[in-house]
């Protein structure tokens, strides 16, 4: 053992270890541990305590883990070493669970010799040698490799060779400093505890000082030396109450605690003692006996836990012995101990002059001294006769030898005296420790204090009953009495006065303080009393513990922090201190140092010494005056003898104490494989804040700083506001600003909410019905005005973005219920165009979408870039469609549409918003009889090469039958849409145009010319329509048909530009669809059923394009997957509508026709009687309005589904929400436009159009026996056109019929007919439209084949699915 | 319109702390005088609904959502005003933008 614990020091690097002593020493200690468990234990219970079974597990298993750690980097060697030699208090968890658990004996303590050797350590070593190395334990904390390769010393401040040394050493072993004081003690200990504090990053590390104000002083001397950040750090005291310090515990990492607090809460187990790795112990001297540092410590050793203990002293002890017990008690394995004549510390000490001065006795109490001797001597005589005590002057005795010669008397003659002799030598005895106590008041303190003393003593009976009759001590008593009364200054008071005002002239009395130390209170309240009178330069407190005495009430320890804080900050310069004073307060400006007894113990003398000569920045040496008041005499002599004494123990700790003390082992904490290096650093410390006085800055910044911050008027403009906020919410006012509100604003980083959208949908539905309603007036009646309003939010859908509008567009195009939608989508509009428009739903809502955008966007400039993508993406999906369809329409309409929309769309770019309106009206009216004069002029302007080559076929077409008027007329409405959707996109893009024109016109060759135009689809539509309607006029054999759109157009134009336009479009739209229908009738009315299938089909593409277009506009991704979906979906669909198709068509042929020829017949009604139908129109769509919402949400599921998606991309919330209502809205149309049909059949003009719808059937029909799936697609698109043709005309004659008739309730009735009819007369068109497609164009077929497979597949299925939820509900 | 990209400055989180204070003072006045006036529909819970205090990421986070509005407040006024040839933003601008703006925050 010895061998270990005597230089643990060295043998941690040192390679040659002696493995044979080890080995020897193993053997030793295991022979000892059965003594030790028997003999030895200081504190049975307490180990008991601290080694609960599950602790000593849970070491175990930590133990282990960091064995394995360590054992990566550590070679086999080295991990033998720190078994043996690193952990002096490693745990034995063995041994505890096995041997010593019940009897508490865990660890042996060998006190002999002062070595502590914890039979753990043995244990681990004797199971290292049986193979099982498992046991042994480092630490148990988790140590930061990585951290551990360096150790960081700060050079923040001057950096100091003897505190880099002791600190390098520090760090690795338990380490007792001793350094005078003022030279850094703490510096060390920061630097340590900082290093551990970056090593362990769970470790807890404690500072343990033993008062509070030392602990607060400490803690931010630390603070201000590493920077410890404040969140890991606190201070517990008494003051904390336990339950919070046991939480403080768990969350912190630093403690800075007084001994009390740690060693309380260590055997309360709230300190987390497992997790401890460095325990820093200030003023360790103060180690001895049972004192709660020696308690905690060995609390610690017991558990056991493995830390590092730093232990700093300026005086360890005046005995040798002293010291070796401080050093055994704090486990200490290295004394570092410098003094001022160190070559290395003395550079830093400054210059402490002191000053012995010699202060003669006061007249009185020498006078008082003569007398008390008097009395003394008799009574010392009898003593000495008695040979109790040695007789010598009866001048040197003190109290203390006398109290030494009492014990002796006691112990070794007591015996031989008989009782009454004992009796008297006791009270000799007394009385004279009485009166040389007196004395020895009277002598250091002055009279007063010896008056008290002894006045005290005259109340005491023992004491009066021995010198009750003693003349001279009377008279000394009234001596003293007399001269305190006088208020005669003792001398040393007036002394002390002297150096004191002395002082303060020469020094500053703001900087300068002052500390006078006194052994009594008694005393201190003396130099209190004085120092009050001496009034201004000295501003004097006392300083005294918190003890109260008699007449003394002590200081709490909150009045001595405020005391110290007060004398930090200059409010006091002079603190008069009993010992309390001594130890460890750093005030760097006290200068200096009265003691004003000397004959204390050289330990507090170094002490009280030590409170000055701190400051040793910028003016580093100031002079430190050292005065010792001291009595010649007793008082003087024992100074003397004292300091002598204590030069001895220095002696004792040179060279490290090596040869006068025996040490411990420590373990290294850190595995020796792990060579930290030094790194100086400069560390950044933020400023330390009091933990007070943060709860009063963070007060400060909350309450008081808002309140400067806010003027008066500033907080009543606030309390203003709110309050207006509570008691009448205040709101925007959407008044003000109506158009604004209508249409999305410009975002800059934050895009619309849904909610702006709804709002917006809101405002143009209001504002459309409030505008339309005036221009309806104007134009035919008010009718419409409510109708506008249900529909407007499908309008305002349209309007509130383009590429809403778009969409809404082509949906309403695509769908069966396409006609519904326009016909909603016409009626929020509200504008004269309206009534047309529902006429021609596809077309108006083109038309509406177009104008909207244009007119609401004044700058078209916002919509360019979505419509170029838009375009482009219709371009693609058109494309493959296109092809055919372009050969069929573009010969007629392309050239047409092209010139008119190129002229429309500059001059809507030209006119404002409202000015384009009416422009446009002007223009279409314009425009259709212009448009049949100058479309092949046109054509061949815009799209020459398509429609030059579309124009011949289509020519070809409409030469070799009516088949190509119909797909004409198909392609037409189509194209209308279409085109509004490309004119939309081509407006900004003219040269993207002429590309999307001719995908267009593989859809519909109107289209593509309108597309072409680019400029506005709506104009383009119209003239379109207008073209178309010309065209097919001319076309047309049926003179009724030509004739109708003729007048009807005539008669737009005459009621309003906008009706006229409206009605223009309209007129044409259904005047090619009639004469198809008739065309088609006279040729087969038996292909309705092909028909049926080839608008089923036409009806799944729309939707499919619909939801391309919107995808490609909003999302591609979304596109691709509806499109699948929809593809998917699509040829199922189709198959079995094809099959259901068939048969219904057969079967309800009549039925069909007979609706047909109704809605025809309105048509043309409506054509004759323009402001009548018009009236009637808006009628039917209000009546159709609310109908259709509630079924469009279970038939367009799909396609809703898809719209919200696409308009969410787009970016503006409104987009889900106005699809939807578009959908919706145009399967109501649909399903009331189906109701109405049946009405209509009494109408005459309901025949012809059933005739052409039939002969459209026919055709399809024919040609669909010969299409595949393939060919339905590619037939698919021109259907659409078809279908939406054929939806218009319904719509139309919906329309009219519907104001007769209550539309409501046949529309119920109806749904399920209407429904079935829809289907049967869209699948006919369609099919025609393919056979069209296939007869005029096989080369183009099949190209548009493959596109429009893809195209056609993906609106299918929106079809179907919209076709199926309709009938059921129906049914 | 490129204004914002700039790390700009922002709100004094104590002065959005004080505005927020302020308003639950007079919430909680407010609750108060409701529940004297009608104890039985208030629950006693309820009484404490009104926060007193705001941490600092929540306060750092208003100050940022503030700045955020603002700055879109501005510059959405800031295109109107833009639109209309103006080169200062008057309370007319801020006045059309301000429903659809309230509505996206």
């Amino acid at each position: 053992m010895a061998s270990t614990s005597s230089v643990p020091v060295h043998v941690i690097d040192d390679d040659d270890f002696d493995w044979e002593a080890a080995a020897i020493e193993i053997d030793n200690v295991r022979c000892g541990r059965a003594d030790a468990s028997t003999t030895n234990h200081s504190i049975p219970n307490v180990n008991a305590n601290y080694f609960p079974p599950e602790n000593d597990y849970g070491t175990s298993y930590s133990n282990h883990f960091k064995k394995e750690n360590q054992k990566k980097f550590t070679n086999g060697k080295q991990s033998t070493l720190d078994r043996f030699i690193g952990k002096g208090s490693s745990s034995g968890v063995e041994n505890v669970r096995g041997s010593s658990v019940s009897d508490g004996a865990g660890f042996s303590r060998n006190e002999n010799g002062g070595n502590v050797v914890y039979n753990n350590d043995v244990d681990n070593n004797y199971d290292n040698h049986e193979g099982d190395s498992v046991e042994e334990s480092i630490c148990c904390v988790k140590l930061d490799h990585e951290a551990a390769k360096t150790w960081i010393y700060p050079v923040n401040a001057e950096m100091r060779d003897y505190q880099y040394n002791i600190t390098q050493k520090a760090l690795f072993t338990n380490t007792l400093v001793v350094l005078p004081t003022g030279l850094g003690k703490t510096l060390i200990a920061a630097v340590v505890i900082y290093n551990y504090f970056r090593w362990f990053p769970e470790g807890k590390i404690v500072f343990a000082a033993p008062s509070r104000p030392l602990v607060m002083q400490q803690i931010e001397a630390c603070h201000n030396i590493v920077g410890i950040p404040q969140e890991f750090t606190i201070d517990l005291t008494g003051q904390t109450n336990p339950t919070r310090r046991a939480g403080l515990w768990k969350h912190k990492r630093v403690f800075f605690v007084t001994p009390q607090v740690l060693e309380k809460d260590i055997s309360s187990g709230s300190c987390l003692v497992k997790q401890l790795v460095c325990l820093v112990i200030d003023e360790a001297h103060r180690a001895t006996g049972n004192y709660s540092y020696c308690v905690a410590v060995r609390q610690l050793m017991a558990v056991p836990v493995q830390l590092r203990i730093l232990a700093l002293s300026a005086t360890p002890g005046s005995k040798q012995q002293t010291i070796q017990n401080v050093i055994d008690n704090l486990q200490v394995s290295t004394l570092e101990y410098r003094d001022e004549s160190d070559h290395d510390v003395a550079p830093y000490v400054h210059e402490r002059t002191i000053e012995l001065i010699q202060v003669e006795m006061g007249k009185d109490a020498v006078e008082i001294n003569d007398l008390l001797v008097d009395v003394i001597s008799p009574y010392v005589s009898r003593l000495g006769k008695h040979g109790v005590i040695q007789n010598r002057d009866v001048q040197t005795w003190s109290p203390h030898a006398l109290l030494i010669s009492r014990e002796n008397y006691r112990q070794f003659k007591a015996e031989n005296m008989p009782d009454t002799k004992k009796i008297e030598i006791e009270g000799v005895f007394g009385v004279l420790i009485t009166l040389y106590h007196v004395r020895k008041l009277l002598s250091s303190h002055g009279i007063k204090p010896a008056f008290e003393m002894l006045e005290e003593k005259f109340h005491q009976g023992s004491f009066v009953r021995f010198v009750s009759r003693n003349e001279s001590l009377i008279k000394a008593k009234l001596l003293m009495q007399q001269s305190v009364t006088h208020g005669a200054p003792s001398p040393k008071l007036s002394k002390m006065l002297d150096i004191l005002l002395d002082h303060f002239k020469n020094n500053d009395s703001q900087s300068s303080r002052v500390i006078i130390f006194s052994n009594f209170r008694g005393s201190v309240r003396e130099i209190m009393n004085t120092l009050a009178k001496v009034g201004d330069p000295v501003r004097a407190t006392e300083f005294i513990g918190q003890s109260a005495a008699k007449t003394l009430k002590g200081q709490t320890q909150k009045i001595q922090q405020a005391v110290l804080e007060k004398f930090r900050s200059g409010k006091f310069n002079v603190i008069v201190a009993t010992s309390i004073g001594e130890e460890g307060l750093d005030i760097m400006e006290v200068d200096l140092v009265i003691c004003f007894d000397a004959n204390i113990s050289p330990l507090r003398m170094i002490q009280r010494m030590g409170r000055t000569g701190r400051k040793h920045e910028g003016r580093v040496d100031i002079l430190c005056l050292q005065n010792f008041l001291a009595c010649k005499g007793s008082e003087l002599n024992g100074y003397l003898r004292k300091k002598s004494k204590n030069n001895t123990i220095k002696k004792h700790m040179r060279n490290g104490g090596l040869n006068s003390f025996v040490f411990h082992s420590s373990p290294r904490m850190i595995p020796h494989v792990i060579k930290p290096e030094v790194q100086l650093v400069e560390l950044s410390i933020k400023q330390f804040i009091h933990r007070g006085k943060k709860v009063q800055a963070d007060q400060l910044m909350h309450s008081p700083a808002p309140l400067t911050n806010l003027t008066n008027a500033e907080t009543e403009q606030i309390a203003k506001y709110f309050s207006c906020m509570e008691e009448n919410l205040w709101r925007p006012s959407l008044i003000a600003f109506p158009l604004f509100q209508s249409y999305p604003s410009r975002v800059h980083n934050v895009l619309h909410s849904s909610r702006t959208g709804m709002l917006i949908d809101a405002m143009q539905h209001l504002q459309e019905s409030s505008l339309f309603k005036g221009k309806d007036i104007v134009c035919e009646d008010g009718s419409s005005s409510n109708p506008c309003a249900g529909e407007a939010v499908s309008q305002d859908d349209m309007k509130g973005s383009q590429t809403f509008s778009e969409l809404p567009e082509k949906e309403a195009p695509e769908g069966n219920t396409s006609p519904m939608d326009t016909e909603p989508k016409l009626e929020p509009h509200g504008r004269c165009v309206k009534s047309p428009k529902v006429l021609f739903g596809s077309e108006f809502k083109s038309i509406e979408k177009l104008w909207r955008p244009q007119n609401l966007y004044v700058s078209k400039l916002l919509s360019h870039s979505s419509n170029n993508e838009i375009s482009e993406i219709r371009c693609a999906s058109t494309s493959k469609s296109c092809p055919d369809e372009k050969v069929f329409t573009s010969g007629l309409h392309n050239p047409d549409l092209h010139l008119e929309a190129s002229s429309q769309s500059e001059r809507i770019h030209l006119v404002p918003l409202s000015c384009n309106k009416s422009d446009e009206v002007d223009r279409t009216d314009g425009s259709p009889l212009s448009v049949s004069e100058g479309t092949h002029a046109v054509d061949d302007e815009s799209n020459d090469c398509n429609y030059a080559d579309i124009s011949p076929r289509l020519t070809s077409f409409i030469k070799s039958g009516y088949v190509p008027e119909s797909p004409i007329n198909d392609f037409d409405i189509s194209k209308s849409q279409d085109c509004a959707s490309t004119s939309k996109l081509l407006t900004k893009l003219v040269n993207k145009l002429p590309l999307e024109g001719e995908y267009t016109k593989s859809y519909t060759c109107p289209t593509e010319n309108i597309s072409v135009d680019t400029v506005d689809q709506i104009e383009r539509t119209v003239v379109d329509a207008n073209n178309n309607l010309p065209q097919r006029c001319k076309s047309a054999t049926s003179l009724d048909e030509p004739k109708t759109p003729m007048g009807q157009l005539s008669n737009f134009s005459s009621s309003n530009d906008w009706k006229l336009n409206s009605g223009e479009h309209f007129n044409s739209i259904e005047q090619p669809c009639k004469f198809r229908r008739l065309r088609k009738h006279g040729d087969h009315r038996k292909k309705l059923s092909l028909e049926k299938r080839g608008d089923t089909k036409t009806y799944r593409m729309f939707p499919g394009c619909d939801n391309q277009f919107r995808g490609d506009k909003k999302r591609e991704k979304d596109c691709s997957i509806f499109i699948d979906e929809e593809a998917e979906v699509s040829p199922h669909v189709l198959m079995s509508e094809d099959d259901e198709d068939v048969p219904d068509t057969d079967s309800c042929d009549d039925s069909f026709i007979d609706d047909k020829i109704h809605p025809t017949g309105t048509s043309t009604q409506a054509e004759v009687g323009g402001v009548d139908m018009m009236a009637v129109y808006r009628r039917s769509l209000l009546s159709q309005s609310p109908l259709v919402e509630g079924r469009p949400s279970l038939t367009y599921v799909s396609p809703d589904s898809a719209t919200p998606r696409s308009r969410s991309n787009e970016g503006s919330s409104t987009s889900r929400s106005e699809r939807h209502s578009i959908q919706i809205i145009d399967a109501g149309p649909g399903t009331s436009a189906r109701i109405s049909r049946p009405l209509q059949l009494n109408s005459d003009r309901t025949c012809g159009y059933a005739i052409l719808r039939s002969n459209l059937r026919t055709d399809a029909c024919v040609e669909s026996g010969k299409r595949n799936r393939s060919f339905y697609r590619e037939g698919s698109l021109p259907a659409h056109n078809l279908e939406k043709e054929f939806l218009s005309a319904s719509h139309s004659v919906e329309r009219n019929p519907e104001p007769e008739n209550q539309v409501e309730k046949p529309e119920c009735d109806m749904f399920d007919d209407d429904d079935q009819f829809f289907a049967s007369l869209d699948l006919d068109a369609m099919e025609a439209q393919a056979a069209q497609l296939l007869r005029s164009k096989a080369e183009q077929a099949e190209q548009m084949m493959q596109k429009n497979a893809i195209s056609s597949d993906a609106p299918h299925p929106n079809l179907d699915i919209a076709d199926l939820p309709t009938f059921d509900l129906g049914i | 319109m490129e204004s914002t990209s700039n790390p700009s400055p922002s709100f004094d989180p104590d002065l959005i702390h004080a505005i927020y204070k302020h308003v639950w003072r007079k919430k909680a006045a407010e609750l108060e005088k409701n529940n004297g006036a009608s104890d039985v529909g208030a629950g006693p819970s309820r009484k404490n609904v009104i926060p007193s205090g705001a941490n600092a990421n929540a306060l750092k986070l208003s100050c940022e959502l503030l700045r955020q509005f603002v700055v879109e407040a501005v510059q959405r006024a800031a295109s109107i005003a833009e639109a209309e040839g103006a080169t200062t933003i008057a309370p007319t601008h801020l006045e059309r933008i301000l429903p659809q703006l309230l509505l996206d925050f």
